[in-house]
């Protein structure tokens, strides 16, 4: 089910009524109706594959206690391990197979071996990177000894599938998500008040921004060849700015619902645009999988200690591995390859953690500086999210040789209407005065006078409903 | 407490769209269950949003008792060029045909609407399948809301397609056209695409459901001027364009073949025509090849490819659509010598 779906639509304030009108005085009952919610969620698009992730969660879940039950080390190791294997092996199994596959019979055509092998029609199911990796460190952090585990089943089955986050994240750490689901919730206006405007803001961004762009996008992506450089260049930096309305925006939503049934998913986005290198990028964008990577790969390698060879080889890895999460190609991997290179030199110069405010906090307006910091930044992230959107390596070498061409200095022809224009220039200035904030709308309650906001809330309605399609698929649930 | 406040507010806020939608539930803009298509005082006012396929559906459902449909056109909107009315005359006497091709639609509308046909006509004597290779490989129900084969042939999920409508009646331009003609039964610029044009009444058949496109009327009124003005604008791009393979899949050869059943057992006289279209790109072999194994050799006409129906710009009336007389000529060479 997609939440800009009209399923969605009338799916969400069910759940929210019978949630909170009918068993909002028991937790446990409303604990159980989230479960059975999110299951229909999650089986409204394919009801087979219930099974596996009733049944990765099973297994997480036994193993969780088993694991808070044993004490001997190399117990721990073996059952850490199987945790590890059977959800790297969905993972690779239904991702992975027709990669690795293709690679091997690749490889040997290239040392003279022709071979054939039959390929199986797999499916791969919506959101399985997010959910298993959520899984799994959930067994990751009882291993460390840093979480208690749950020896309720419905509360574990609601940690992995509650509906808000399961197909496209928030990845959310058992530690934060887990309390909140055992403790007694409570309806809070603000809070909801608030749920509701980081949902409409999400909307806003993934159904006029992200699917405007996609429009434009298509057009240069699908035949390079017949576009002036800048063009392709323009194309880049709509595709780095549909990515984010559609990613962000699904975050904000998911974010949102969780708000109106009384939980706080972690942020996911803050704000990444308004970086000043890539360092401070990725500390802005998709937090949930970035400090998912930090926590279970780039620090258990050694993270920035050690020598400056045990670093650069660290943060090749974990770009690597992040590049290969988001898919099976090697286009991701050059991709991630791409964002090592970029954030190398800030790691090597120890200025990599230079940037940890945000940026002109507390002013209206950037300093000339720091906008050229911004503008450099997100030129480089458009360039290298280039690779993340073609086909393959070869559709990449014809995008960027056309790119880097003498007419790389013209004025870009892909026909962009003025009102979208203007409502790229809307968004980005909502979310400047937003960028302190945990999102652009938030707290605009107190700041911004009733009839501006309420102004404002109609626009983003009277928008999504011009703008909107039946349905557009979010670019994040094929990962 | 909190609760209260939040419904109340919410509510209040969400009070302008449900006026909206209530309104729109009243007057019926889309037709959705008006009793009587020709008299919908609607369909003069906005004809685009109104589904093709939809109208078609209700047409039948509604008139099929009095008229007793024999003879069938199915087909996307390539089909229009087909006029139920020219058709009856290669045929018998008896000949009651109905249009049930629909824009955009792929071999699935077809498939469910000839199966449809099977549960509530006593016999499908006369059969026209229009097809190109975009059509055969559309096997599933569109997403599209204008295109999506209704509930009542589809027989799939009657809520989610009505509701579907609900979300169209909030397109705010639509909204704003729409009560704008309300209120001074003016027809401006701006309103195409939402309103129909003045000039646009009176080309729907209310009795076989067919189509005749506006642009006829244009071209018989000044050729020279609209083609030198889809020249200028090029639209006829150059020729033959580059071959996209679609693989035949199995689902395809499944609904063929049950259509096929369905035809037999009505003992239809039916044809599959093969589209000319402006491309001149020929029907991909794979597919060829199965309508003739399905069908037989005698029942297909492959008219795609660079032939003297694709050849001249006059033949179409954009690079998508052909005429209504390249249609006629189709039917005489395909019933002229029986």
């Amino acid at each position: 089910m997609l939440f800009n779906s009209l399923e969605f639509g009338l799916f969400f304030p069910l759940v929210f009524l019978i949630y909170w009108i009918v068993l909002g005085k028991w937790v446990k009952a409303q604990n159980f109706f989230l479960l059975l919610a999110s299951y229909f969620f999650y089986g409204w698009w394919d009801w087979r594959f219930l099974i596996l992730l009733f049944s990765s969660s099973c297994i997480d879940f036994i193993i969780g206690l088993e694991l808070g039950r044993v004490s001997d080390q190399e117990k721990r190791k073996g059952l850490l391990g199987i945790s590890i294997l059977v959800n790297l092996g969905i993972l690779g199994f239904f991702k992975y197979y027709h990669f690795f596959v293709h690679s091997f019979v690749n490889a040997f055509t290239l040392l003279g071996v022709n071979f054939t092998a039959d390929r199986m029609a797999i499916i791969l199911p919506v959101g399985l990177s997010f959910y298993t990796f959520q899984s799994m460190s959930y067994s990751i952090d009882i291993y460390r000894g840093n979480l208690q585990p749950t020896r309720n089943s419905i509360t574990f089955l609601t940690f992995v599938s509650f509906f808000p986050q399961l197909v496209a994240g928030p990845i959310e750490r058992a530690s934060h998500l887990l309390p909140q689901i055992v403790k007694k919730r409570t309806f809070e206006y603000e809070q909801a008040a608030d749920g509701v405007r980081q949902i409409l803001w999400g909307l806003f961004k993934k159904v006029v921004i992200a699917d405007g762009c996609a429009v434009y996008v298509e057009m240069v992506f699908s035949d390079p060849a017949s576009h002036t450089g800048s063009s392709l260049l323009l194309g880049g930096c709509l595709f780095l700015i549909q990515v984010y309305g559609d990613f962000s925006g699904y975050s904000d939503i998911a974010l949102g619902s969780a708000r109106l049934l009384g939980f706080r998913l972690m942020q996911n986005f803050a704000f990444p645009f308004f970086a000043r290198d890539v360092a401070e990028f990725w500390r802005r964008w998709n937090i949930s999988v970035t400090t998912w990577f930090r926590d279970y790969v780039y620090i258990p390698l050694g993270g920035s200690r050690g020598s400056i060879w045990s670093k650069v080889r660290n943060t090749f890895l974990v770009f690597l591995a992040c590049g290969f999460w988001h898919g099976a190609n090697w286009t991701f991997i050059l991709w991630g390859f791409a964002h090592a290179v970029l954030f190398l030199p800030s790691l090597l110069l120890n200025r990599n953690r230079q940037y940890l405010d945000t940026v002109a906090a507390g002013k209206r307006l950037p300093s000339a500086p720091e906008l050229m910091q911004m503008m450099k930044t997100f030129i480089l992230l458009a360039l290298v999210t280039i690779i993340f959107r073609v086909d393959n390596l070869g559709a990449g070498w014809i995008y960027f040789t056309h790119l880097f061409s003498s007419s790389l200095v013209s004025l870009p022809d892909l026909g962009m209407t003025n009102d979208f224009k203007a409502l790229l220039v809307f968004m980005f200035l909502i979310e400047w005065q937003g960028r302190e904030r945990q999102h652009a709308l938030e707290r605009i309650e107190t700041q911004w006078p009733k009839i501006i906001r309420y102004f404002l809330y109609y626009l983003l309605l009277i928008l999504i409903s011009l703008y909107a399609k039946n349905g557009q698929t979010f670019i994040y649930f094929q990962f | 407490m909190g609760m209260k406040k939040f419904l109340l507010r919410f509510f209040l806020l969400a009070s302008p769209i449900i006026a909206i939608v209530a309104f729109f539930s009243i007057v019926d803009v889309f037709m959705l269950y008006y009793p009587d298509v020709r008299t919908a005082p609607f369909q003069s006012i906005r004809f685009n949003g109104l589904s093709q396929n939809l109208l078609a559906v209700n047409l039948f459902s509604q008139q099929n008792a009095d008229e007793k449909y024999n003879a069938f056109i199915f087909g996307n909107s390539r089909s229009r060029a087909f006029q139920g009315k020219v058709w009856c005359t290669y045929l018998d006497d008896e000949c009651a045909s109905f249009h049930f091709g629909a824009g955009g639609t792929g071999l699935y509308d077809a498939y469910k609407k000839i199966r449809y046909l099977d549960e509530v006509v006593d016999t499908i004597r006369h059969a026209l399948v229009v097809v190109d290779e975009n059509f055969l490989v559309l096997n599933t129900n569109s997403k599209e809301l204008m295109q999506m084969t209704p509930p009542l042939v589809s027989k799939e999920s009657k809520f989610l397609y009505y509701l579907g409508f609900y979300r169209l009646k909030l397109d705010v331009s639509f909204m704003w056209a729409y009560f704008d003609f309300l209120l001074f039964r003016t027809y401006r610029p701006y309103m195409k695409g939402g309103i129909v044009p003045p000039d646009f009444k009176g080309l729907f058949n209310f009795t076989n459901g067919d189509i005749i496109y506006p642009s006829e009327a244009l071209i018989q009124a000044d050729s020279s001027t609209y083609y030198q003005g889809l020249i200028d604008r090029g639209e006829f791009f150059s020729r033959p364009a580059p071959k996209k393979e679609h693989p035949v899949t199995e689902t395809e050869v499944t609904q063929l073949m049950k259509i096929r059943a369905v035809f037999d057992r009505h003992k239809t006289d039916y044809k599959i025509i093969v589209s000319p279209i402006y491309d001149q790109v020929s029907l991909g072999a794979h597919h060829l090849r199965l309508l003739v194994e399905i069908f037989g050799e005698t029942r297909v006409y492959n008219f795609s490819g660079k032939n003297p129906l694709t050849e001249p710009i006059g033949n179409f009336s954009e690079n998508i659509h052909y005429r209504p007389h390249v249609g006629t000529q189709i039917l005489e060479q395909i019933y002229g010598g029986e």
